[in-house]
């Protein structure tokens, strides 16, 4: 009894000090200019402010991972990008398992308020993510994440929830513009 | 005892500091966790 007693407090001490040290690893990164590559980081703030009139987004194609921030909450993570007839988009797997649910917040973030910020070889461009759930347009983007990423999703997950698909669509600012 | 769980303490307000506050070291903690979760994935 004298000995569990004593080596108690020795193995909680062990296993307290990786959680710490994990604990202020991401404390670290969300306070940093963006995410690292698990942890999420905070709001971008360096790169020039993409405006003018929508990008073709097909340089996306070559493009590994981007990094995204929701204006509410101001949080970044890296993330995939597949582009499909010009247009961008991002997608969450998982989204059906217990996992998921623990593990990811950002979609259901983003389904809330969409206003977000990429961040893409150092240029920011504000956008809005829009789910999508069906229509024609979910094949092509599905199969583009499969070629880019080996990503094994199906337009069914998509319609039944287990991948939550989003366009990065433009921002519509308050003067009725688009940036 | 009751220096033992004043030098544990101590010591993880340490950890605490020297890994928000030493350049490279979250980065170093990140890696290793990135290989441990992908090492638990395969």
């Amino acid at each position: 009894m004298n000995v569990v007693r004593r080596v108690l407090p020795v193995v909680g001490l062990l296993v307290l000090i990786p959680i710490v040290a994990i604990a202020a690893a991401a404390l670290s990164a969300r306070l940093s200019d963006g995410p690292s590559v698990v942890l999420a980081g905070g709001p971008l703030v360096a790169g020039e402010l993409f405006t003018g009139s929508e990008p073709d987004w097909a340089f996306a194609r070559d493009v590994g991972t981007i990094e995204l921030q929701l204006l509410d909450p101001p949080q970044s993570r890296r993330i995939w990008i597949a582009e499909h007839e010009g247009r961008a988009y991002v997608a969450s797997g998982y989204m059906g398992s217990m996992i998921g649910r623990l593990w990811k917040h950002w979609p259901a973030q983003a389904e809330r308020d969409g206003r977000a910020v990429i961040r893409v070889d150092d240029r920011r461009y504000e956008r809005t993510l829009q789910r999508i759930k069906t229509g024609p347009i979910v094949e092509g983007v599905v199969a583009e994440f499969r070629r880019k990423y080996g990503f094994a999703a199906t337009p069914a997950d998509v319609e039944a929830g287990s991948v939550w698909l989003f366009a990065l669509a433009p921002r519509a600012d308050v003067n009725g513009g688009m940036r | 005892m009751k220096r033992f769980y004043f030098i544990s303490a101590a010591l993880l307000v340490a950890v605490f500091f020297i890994v928000l506050l030493v350049p490279g070291v979250a980065e170093s903690i990140e890696v290793r966790l990135l290989s441990w979760l992908s090492g638990a994935a395969t």
